[in-house]
Order: C-alpha cells, then structure tokens, then sequence
C-alpha cells in the first residue's frame, strides 16, 4: 500500500499525502513535462497522445496560423449579428492574435521568433522553393508555409484548404507545397489519429521522401 | 371522462413536443448551413484577406520607393538596346520589411537582364557557405528554365556546365555562377551584399541589409560592370515599419 515515489514522497495508492500536495504546490508543472513528452496525458495504464493540441501549437507558433473559432454561445451572437447585418460586431474574437500582428516585437506576432527562423533548406528545388541555394533558401519560409497549411487542413477541412490555395499562384511553390506536402500529411495525421489516437509512426520518413530535397535520402 | 380527458391533453402535449423538437432540428439544421457554407467562409474571408503578401508587377519607380524600405540602386551602365525597367515589388504578410524589388529589362520583347534587390537579414554563417553540387544543379536549371521553360530545362539540365567563383572587388564579394555550355543558352547569374549600414528595420532587430542577385545573358564582363555600376540609389519614400509599443 504504501512506497517511495521518485520524487522522495511516500505515497498511499490514490490519496494525496502532504509531501505530495507540498511538491506539488512548489513544482506543478514538473509532474507533467519532466516525466511525460509535453503533448501525452496519462491516466492508470491509459495513456493519450493529444495531436490537435500539438498541431494547433505549432500551426500558430511555427505556422503563424490566427484564424480561430471562439466558444458557440459567441459564435452564435456574432452569426446572428452577421445575418441581420451583414457584419459581425466583434471581428477580433476569430483572431488568434489580438494585438497588431505587423508588430515584429508582440509576441503575438507570427515573426516573433524572426522571419528567418525556419528557413526553406532541405526542401526540394523547384518544387517547393524558390530559393536556388542553401545560401538563399536560409532566407525563406517554407517551414512556415508548411506547418500553416497542415493546421488549415487538419482543423478546417477543405475550407481552410481552399483558403490558403486562394492566397498562393497555381503551380508556384507555395501551392504545390500546401497541395502535394501540407494536405495530404494533414489528412494522413487525422485519419491516424482518429483510428489509434497517436500520429503514425515513420511520419519523418513519409515528408522526408514527399517534400524533401534529397528524395528520401538521408 | 377523467380518463379520456387526460388523454386527450396528454396527447396534445406529446404532439407539442413533437413539434417542438422537429422545430429545433430544423432550426439546428438552418443553423448548420449557414454555418458551414456562410458562416466560417466569411470570417476565413475576413481573415485570410488580410493576411496575404503584397506582390505588385509593372509598378512606376516611385511607387516602388515608396513602399520599399530600403534604397533602390538602377545601373548607370546599361549594353545599348535594351527596353525597361519593368518594376515589381514583394513584402510579406506579417513581416513588411521582409522586401524586395526586381527590375527586369528586356531586347527585342525577350528578358535578358533581371536585378533582384532585397532587404534580407544578414548572416555571415550564410556568406560563407560553398556552393554544394546540388545547388549548382539547381542553378543550371533555374538559369535554363528562365530561358526555355520547365521541360526543356529538365532536358538540358545534365549536359549543362557550369562554373562558380568568388570575384572580390572594391569590397564588394561577388559570388558568381557562369553556365557555359550549351553555348546557345549561356547566363550568368551572380549574388552579393550592398555595402550600405542600413537601419534596423524595428527595435532590437538582427542587422538588415540589401541582398542584390543579376541574372543576365550577357557575358560576365557586361555583367559585372553592370553590378559595379548599381550606384545610382534612390532614397526610400516608405512609412516607418511598426515598432514595439
């Protein structure tokens, strides 16, 4: 019944002792990162991978995604709003960023990280970059693009599909990238996840050979 | 007749909630298609419209320096013959000092001579780095495929040579790719870093400068004169970009 857990406390099966709620009031947060990858919860033996989570951060941090659908009840008003007058009367609660994205300094903006952050390299020429060299392509952002176009997919369907394609030129690299890369892994990861829970495994093995400049290769 | 009475209010009360929840779908399914196919469209539109990439073509000169947040340098020695500039511009959602103009002259209708000035963040790590033969590849067809299209470029890409060199002059390092061979489609494309000190583009930004890249089917020599002559630089006219609060 009773044991030393690895963080020194002894512990009765199910209870919460005072050395636990005590580690527990210093280090919340530990319980959670040091022992479990950031996007895993488990609970007894089960345990779940939360994909959207994953995906959803990194559509908006790497991505730059902002659209968003705030809670029904608002999106209710605001249709009702929409229908009677043709305008919605609080625009700003669709967006994930608030404050002024052109703002390189906001850590609300899509380029807070830098514009060059992720760059273009290790993607295929001419197909899904602009950029010749690897001395161009550190100059790109492509990874951007890729990661905006798999969250628009994954959370927006065809619609978010239709919306991104409607941004680009047909045939440049940023549509074949959304078309050929960013969709299909989209609509791999929800299938997946919708059977098993978790993304498949080999997906670094799956963009490597669709997007990758070296076909596969490592 | 007790009985019988509360039949009948029992039965109005069943139909009324009948009634009452076919009215709820219906309303729910209204609410559905609207939804979908109003709804979310307009607030992707309202959305996504804002966020696209300013990409302009055929643009005066003034236009251009008004929008572009660095100096834009024409050559002051041009081959003789040649129509233009034709001015086009490019800044990015989310990041507009993320820019850059492209002149592009032509003779005869046919381009032959394109400058690409762009306000980049500079990188020594990036100088630096060595043409791989994979960019080299890469060069030839981008070069071959300005001339002749996609698929002839595909064709002609493993037979075409090339030859890369770094020509340092008057402080200037200019990394240079001559395709050689096929004769007939011979171009030379070259890259290199202005020497202006620019101002950071906003508050506690890495150094900016200009990146200048010349493709042309001239010989090198024209081309490099070319590039040395890119002097004559006009001021830029554009608002300051949006700095912190």
């Amino acid at each position: 019944m009773w044991a030393i857990s690895d963080s020194g406390c002894p512990y009765l099966a199910f209870a919460a002792t005072p050395c636990r709620l005590a580690r527990d009031a210093i280090a919340p947060k530990d319980k959670w990162t040091k022992q479990y990858p950031l996007y895993e919860r488990r609970f007894l033996i089960f345990r779940a991978y939360n994909v959207r989570a994953h995906l959803w951060d990194l559509a908006v941090i790497v991505g730059g995604l902002e659209v968003r659908f705030p809670n029904w009840s608002t999106q209710l008003r605001e249709g009702l709003t929409f229908l009677r007058t043709g305008r919605l009367a609080h625009p700003e609660v669709f967006y994930e960023v608030i404050e002024n994205p052109q703002d390189p300094n906001s850590p609300y903006s899509p380029y807070y990280l830098g514009y060059e952050a992720f760059g273009a390299t290790g993607f295929r020429y001419p197909e899904y970059r602009e950029s010749r060299t690897e001395e161009q392509a550190r100059e790109e952002n492509q990874v951007r693009h890729f990661m905006a176009g798999v969250g628009l997919s994954y959370f927006y369907g065809r619609l978010g599909e239709q919306l991104a394609l409607s941004r680009e030129t047909p045939g440049s690299p940023d549509y074949r990238l959304y078309e050929e890369g960013a969709f299909p892994l989209a609509r791999l990861l929800a299938l997946f996840a919708f059977q098993s829970g978790g993304p498949p495994p080999d997906l670094g093995d799956w963009i490597r050979e669709t997007v990758g400049a070296t076909g596969g290769t490592r | 007749m007790k009985r019988s009475l509360l039949d009948f209010w029992g039965r109005r009360l069943r139909y009324g909630v009948y009634a009452l929840l076919v009215l709820l779908g219906l309303l729910g399914l209204a609410w559905a298609v609207f939804y979908e196919f109003f709804f979310r469209p307009a607030i992707f539109r309202a959305v996504l419209g804002e966020m696209t990439d300013v990409r302009l073509g055929n643009i005066s000169l003034e236009e251009a320096q008004r929008r572009a947040p660095f100096p834009i340098c024409l050559p002051v020695w041009l081959p003789e013959g040649l129509e233009g500039p034709e001015v086009s511009f490019h800044s990015e959602w989310g990041a507009p000092w993320v820019a850059d103009v492209t002149l592009t002259y032509r003779r005869e209708g046919q381009v032959v001579l394109q400058i690409f000035q762009a306000h980049r963040q500079v990188n020594e790590r990036r100088i630096e780095l060595t043409p791989s033969p994979q960019d080299l590849q890469n060069v030839k067809y981008a070069l071959l495929e300005w001339q002749v299209g996609h698929e002839e470029a595909k064709r002609l890409v493993n037979q075409a040579e090339i030859h890369f060199q770094e020509i340092e002059k008057d402080g200037f390092r200019y990394r240079v790719y001559e395709m050689f061979n096929p004769p007939e489609h011979r171009a030379t494309w070259m890259t290199w870093w202005g020497l202006q000190q620019l101002p950071p583009p906003y508050k506690g930004s890495p150094p900016y400068g200009v990146y200048y890249s010349l493709q042309t089917r001239f010989s090198l020599e024209e081309a490099i004169k070319v590039a040395e002559g890119l002097s004559n630089c006009l001021a830029p006219l554009s608002p300051s970009i949006p700095s912190s609060k």
